[in-house]
Parts: C-alpha cells; structure tokens; sequence
C-alpha cells in the first residue's frame, strides 16, 4: 500500500501548477522558482501548511510565499469520518488550492518534497529545486507498521487506517457497504499521542449507526491499546449506551501483538477476534518527510522545536509545526487540525518577525475538537494554550479546557459550521 | 492620537525597506477564534455568528459576560475563560478592528415578504437598517440561524437584556420576518 501511495504520489507530484507566467528555470541543475526577494517555502499543505502559507500572505503581502504539496486537492480528516457512517461523500470534504494562488498569490507547487540541504537553504522536490530563506514543514503524521508483527504490505493493504483521508476512507466505506450482515466490525486505536485523541471514538459511533440501521447482527469491537477512552470519555461512553448498546463492544488495555491476514484475526494479550472489516490504526510518528529531512533526533518519532518559534534545534531556519512536533518538547496538546491551524498562524507571524531580525512572538494556540455522536448530535473539547516564559513550553489554561456539558443537535449544527469555517480559513 | 498614528505610517512607508507590521498580542490572540468565526470575523456558517466588525463595547461585554456566566454560552463559556481581562480587551479591540462581512447565510427559502414594518421598533437602538449603535450591536448581514437563535433565546430567558424584552411577545413567525429582513440587509 505504502508503494501503491507513493507512485501515485509522484506520479501526480511532477508539475508545477498556479504558477505566474511563463516558468524560468535557473542555472541552477533543475532549479525551478529561481529566488528574487525575501522567501519562505512551506513544505505540507494541510491544515498546518496552507494556514501557514496564507498568513504568512496576510502579515506580510510582499513576501514571496511557496506552497509545495504532493497532493492535487486537499482532502480534510475532520468530517472524514461521516463519509465512512455514510453521512457525506468525499466530494464534500475535497477541496482545491486554487484559492490561495489567487486571492493571495501564493506560489503552488503540485510536487513532493524528497530532500532538504538546510546549508543551501534549498529544497528537492520531485519537480526541482526550490531555494528558501526560511522553511515551515507540516507533514503530518506517518504509521509505525514495525511495532505489529504480521503488518506486512498486505495487512496494509487489507487492514485500513483511514487516519489520512483518501483512498483509505473510500476503502473503509465500501467494506462496509460489503460487510455481510452479522459479521463484525474491528478497529484498533494505538497508545497516545495520535492524530486526533477523539477520532476513532467518534469513527466508532458512525460505523456502529451505520451497522444498527444496515447490517442486523453485526457489533463492532474497539481494541484500545489505551486504559480508557482517551477523550471525551463520559460524553462517548454515554452515547454508546443510549443509541449502540450490544452494539459497540469496547474493551480497553488491548494493545494488538499479531494480525493474522489468512484468518483475519487480530491477537491481542485477551483474546483473539474476527473481523468482516478491519480497521486498523497504528502507532504514529512524525511524517517521513521529517525523517527523510533530518528533522527527528535518533530514537525519537516525533520532531522537537523551540515552542516559541517552532524553529527546528537542528537545522536552522527550518521551522516544524502541526501533528508532527513532540509534545514533550514544546508542551503536551492535542494533535488536531484547530491547533495545527493555530500553530500556522503563529509561525507565520514568527517568521516575519526573525526574517527582519526581529524575535519570535509568543504563540497564541487553541484547540476544539466537536465529534459526532450520531448523524445529528455532536460533542466537543476544548483548550486554550499559552507560552510559559519560565518553562518555555506551551501550557493550557486549566480554566478554559473542558468538554461539552452534553450532546446536542445545536452542538452539531456548530460542529458542521466550524468544518465550513476551518476550512475557508485554511484555503479561502 | 489618529495623527501621530498617521505620521508614524507615512515614516514607515518612506524608510526603506519597510518592515512588515507584526501582528500585536489582540491580533494574535483572536486569530484563533477564526477556525469557528472565519478568518478576521466573516463567519461562513449559519450559526457561528459574524463578529469581525462588532462593535467593540458589544464584544467586550459579551466575552466578559460568557467568561463570567452571566451570558450563557456553549463552548465560549470555556474559550473565554482563557483569557485574562486584559487580554480579553487586546482581543475585543482586534476583532472590532476587522471589517464587518456580510453573512453569505440570509434566509432565502419561504414565502415570507422582506419588509420594514415591524422593524421600526428595533431601528432606535440597532440603527434603520440593522447597523448597529452605540446601544445595539451589529445585526444585519449576521447568520440567519444564529439571528434566530438569538431572538429565541431573549425569548426563553436563556439570553437576558433589559433592551430586548419586546420579544417576549413575538412569535416564531414575527422572527421568521425579522431574521429575514435583517439578515438579507446590506
Ligand atoms: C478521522 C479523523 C478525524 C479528524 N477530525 C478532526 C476534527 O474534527 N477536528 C480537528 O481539529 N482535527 C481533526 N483531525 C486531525 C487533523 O486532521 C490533523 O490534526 C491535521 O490534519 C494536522 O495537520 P498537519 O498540517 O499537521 O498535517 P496534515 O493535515 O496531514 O498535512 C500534511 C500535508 O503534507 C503533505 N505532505 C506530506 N509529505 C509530503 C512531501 N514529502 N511532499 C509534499 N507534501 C507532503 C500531505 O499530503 C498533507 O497534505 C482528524 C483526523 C482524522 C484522521
Ligand atoms: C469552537 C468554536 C468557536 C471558537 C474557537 C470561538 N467561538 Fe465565539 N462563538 C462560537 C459559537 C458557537 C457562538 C454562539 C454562542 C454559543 O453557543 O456559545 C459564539 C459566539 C461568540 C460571540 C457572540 C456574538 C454575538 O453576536 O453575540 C462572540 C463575541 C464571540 N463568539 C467571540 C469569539 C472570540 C473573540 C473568539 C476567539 C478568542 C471566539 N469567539 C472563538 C464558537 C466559537
Ligand atoms: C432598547 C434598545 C433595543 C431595541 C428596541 C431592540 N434591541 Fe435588540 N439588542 C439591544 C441590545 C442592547 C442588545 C445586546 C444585549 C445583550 O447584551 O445580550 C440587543 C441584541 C439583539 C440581538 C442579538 C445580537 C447578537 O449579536 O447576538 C438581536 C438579534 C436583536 N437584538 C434583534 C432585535 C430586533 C429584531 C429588535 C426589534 C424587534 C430589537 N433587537 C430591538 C437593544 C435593543
């Protein structure tokens, strides 16, 4: 699957598009964009990069800002889950970068970034390369397969994550649909830090309404390596009683230690399960293009930055930000599109302020995850996180965390208003 | 105050190269606020109310308020509370900073007619078209679900103002007309 993805990947990636004019390639071998001004590359246009890439525009109009992203259209997780409950379709969580070439004038490069020499202050890019004064990375997360024995390419292949909307998502949808009636539902949620703490619950509330309306019999079993639902766990639990009882079977402490392709069973220390559809989310780490970069000391699998600027200890002018960064480094916060979007916004200001040699200014970040309980009900977290100058991480304000009192329909109302407005704040 | 500001733009402007103006604390701060509001303000949603643009005693009062409990609030009951006073002022004054965007959300649907009549009583206080006051906040061109929602909620007692206690009276059909009018001005 990994291989499939990445043909794909670059096979889409060669080509430059929105570009201004008539594209000069420099005397430079395979130097695409030769610089003129003052620049900055952001290197991952999802929630963290294009909010990145389009404050960096907001703050400072003149500056000459490229967006380099393998992906044509930008596909959004938050709501990806109501695709696979059958509650929206792909197109509408599909979007396009167009906006942010024209309403701003930031630079798109359709490409995938394979290498950076931080001495250069250059980039590859499956399209060439780019020259940079500063570099924001946001490249999401990658899965750590190793740590499943028997995960082999075709496990992956069988066994979903769905954790990168996409094919995945499409995927997991139509072994649904597919799924015989009473045969069972698996998904497997590795310990935190994950992209998104309440999404698999949230994932496991659509795929358990789609089974009490379309699939008489069938249950779906959560495997939660963690010792209990790791977010917003009375609001889930209440739900799961009132609507999926004898439904949802969830059993805590049950990390995975083999899946079985043939049998299409997962083992864990309890017991050994079946499933028609197997969903599973590994571990996590920082995206590869972290690694591949340099980014993520040895033995770590997240990347430190200095909580204050997200500039990078090892290579400089590289700034990282969103799912990526280490929590233990810049401070624990969810890994979440609202606070990748909060990190963008705070990097950008930094990076006008250090390129005019200035000093970084303190992030202001914030986080509100609402999940659906059902196709109407929503509940929600929150957070509100600020720089602590004595510790120099970031920390929350205890008074402003917290999660909904309840589930309600106006709940999900906003839930569906937050995803319009994330969204025409990332690309519009 | 206004003229040293002036001056001050125009040295800017002449002593090259100019430096980009950075964001201030309120700036920052309410940049968060765009991933519910949109960004500056212009909410796209029918519910998340516009607030780029608000009158800045409104908003003060109302982030005070949801922080103290004294206006119920969902999830701003929490987010305000994590701001100090002070920073709610450095927010307030952004946000009031930004400019007002129209809703792309007015009601459409339904036969009801778009007329003035009936809005006379609100003009005083929200200004002839909506515009807002010093008494009244901003109200035309706000989401039309979140304009019902607020009339609704004067209506319940889940919302109190002194100001708005003529709709107690009103019907679900009076605020169909208002949050029509209102939320189709310009
Ligand atoms: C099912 C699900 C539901 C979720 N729901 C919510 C929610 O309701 N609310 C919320 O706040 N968050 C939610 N999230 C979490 C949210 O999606 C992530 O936290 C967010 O996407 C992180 O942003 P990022 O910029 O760090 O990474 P991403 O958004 O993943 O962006 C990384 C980008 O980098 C690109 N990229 C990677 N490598 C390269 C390369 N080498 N070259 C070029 N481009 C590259 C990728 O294609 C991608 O576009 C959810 C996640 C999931 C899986
Ligand atoms: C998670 C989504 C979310 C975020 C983030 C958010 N808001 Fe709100 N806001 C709402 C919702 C929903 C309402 C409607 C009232 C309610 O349910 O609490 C609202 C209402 C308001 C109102 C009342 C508007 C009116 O016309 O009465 C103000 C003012 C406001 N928000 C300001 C802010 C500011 C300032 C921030 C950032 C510091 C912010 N909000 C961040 C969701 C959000
Ligand atoms: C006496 C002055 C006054 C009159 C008359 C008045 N209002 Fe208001 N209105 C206010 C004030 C003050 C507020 C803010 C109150 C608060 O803090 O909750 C308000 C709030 C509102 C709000 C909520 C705004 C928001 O952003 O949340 C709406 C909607 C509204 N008024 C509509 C109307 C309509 C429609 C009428 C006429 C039928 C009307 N008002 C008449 C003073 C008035």
């Amino acid at each position: 699957m990994k291989r499939r993805e990445f043909i794909k990947q670059t096979g889409i990636g060669i080509g430059v598009l929105a570009l201004w004019g008539p594209q000069v390639f420099s005397a430079h071998a395979g130097e695409i964009l030769p610089k003129k001004g003052r620049r900055v590359v952001v290197a991952g246009g999802g929630f963290g990069g294009a909010t990145a890439a389009k404050y960096l525009k907001l703050i400072d109009p003149k500056l000459d800002v490229v967006l380099v992203e393998q992906r044509e259209r930008f596909i959004s997780c938050p709501v990806s889950n109501m695709v696979i409950g059958g509650f929206k379709e792909m197109k509408d969580i599909t979007m396009d970068y167009k906006v942010l070439a024209r309403k701003y004038g930031i630079k798109i490069v359709n490409a995938q970034m394979t290498g950076l020499d931080a001495t250069a202050h250059t980039i590859e890019t499956s399209a060439g390369k780019i020259a940079y004064d500063r570099l924001i990375v946001s490249p999401g997360i990658d899965f750590m397969y190793e740590n499943i024995p028997g995960m082999d390419p075709q496990a992956q292949a069988l066994f979903p994550h769905a954790m990168k909307a996409g094919d995945q998502t499409v995927q997991l949808r139509r072994e649904l649909v597919a799924l015989v009636p009473g045969q069972n539902v698996i998904i497997t949620i590795p310990e935190a830090p994950y992209r998104c703490p309440p999404g698999p619950y949230e994932r496991a509330c659509m795929i358990a309404h789609y089974l009490k309306q379309n699939k008489k019999g069938s249950r779906l079993i959560i495997l939660d390596a963690n010792e209990d639902v790791v977010s917003k766990g009375k609001l889930f639990k209440a739900a799961w009683k009132d609507y999926y009882e004898g439904i949802i079977d969830y059993r805590p402490d049950s990390t995975i230690k083999k899946v079985d392709v043939a049998t299409r069973s997962i083992v864990t220390v309890a017991a050994e399960v079946q499933g028609g559809v197997i969903n599973i989310i590994p571990d996590q780490k920082a995206g590869l293009l972290a690694f591949q970069s340099g980014l993520v000391p040895p033995k770590r699998r997240w990347v430190p930055v200095s909580a204050l600027s997200f500039e990078s200890p090892i290579h400089k002018d590289v700034h990282v930000i969103g799912d990526a960064t280490d929590g233990e480094v810049i401070g624990s916060m969810p890994k979440s599109g609202f606070v990748a979007s909060t990190m963008g916004k705070a990097v950008a200001a930094s990076v006008v302020a250090m390129m005019s040699g200035r000093e970084p200014l303190p992030p202001s970040l914030a986080n509100t995850c609402y999940s659906m309980v059902n196709e109407r009900e929503a509940i929600y977290v929150t957070g509100v996180f600020e720089f602590d100058a004595r510790t120099k991480k970031m920390a929350g304000v205890k008074a402003a965390g917290g999660v909904s009192p309840e589930r309600s329909e106006r709940l999900g109302i906003q839930a569906e208003d937050w995803a319009r407005s994330i969204w025409s704040d990332t690309l519009g | 105050m206004k003229a040293t500001l002036f001056i001050a733009a125009v040295l800017a402007v002449s002593t090259a190269p100019a430096l980009a103006a950075l964001p201030g604390d309120g700036e920052r701060m309410a940049a968060t606020c765009a991933g519910c509001h949109g960004t500056r303000g212009a909410s796209p949603g029918t519910h998340i109310p516009v607030i780029g643009g608000q009158s800045s005693d409104y908003v003060k009062k109302t982030m005070k308020g949801y922080k103290e409990g004294t206006r119920a609030g969902g999830v701003m009951a929490n987010l305000s509370k994590g701001y100090s006073d002070q920073q709610i002022d450095q927010i307030t004054e952004a946000v009031a900073s930004w400019k007002w965007q129209n809703s792309q959300n007015a009601r459409k649907k339904g036969k009801i007619k778009i007329s003035a009549s009936g809005t006379e009583v609100c003009a005083g206080c929200h200004g002839a078209k909506g515009q807002g006051t010093p008494i009244g906040p901003h109200i035309s061109g706000q989401a039309a679900g979140y304009l019902k929602e607020a009339l609704s909620e004067y209506r319940s007692g889940r919302r109190t103002a002194a100001e708005m206690g003529m709709v107690k009276e009103m019907t679900d059909q009076d605020f169909d007309k208002l949050v029509k009018f209102y939320s189709q001005q310009k």
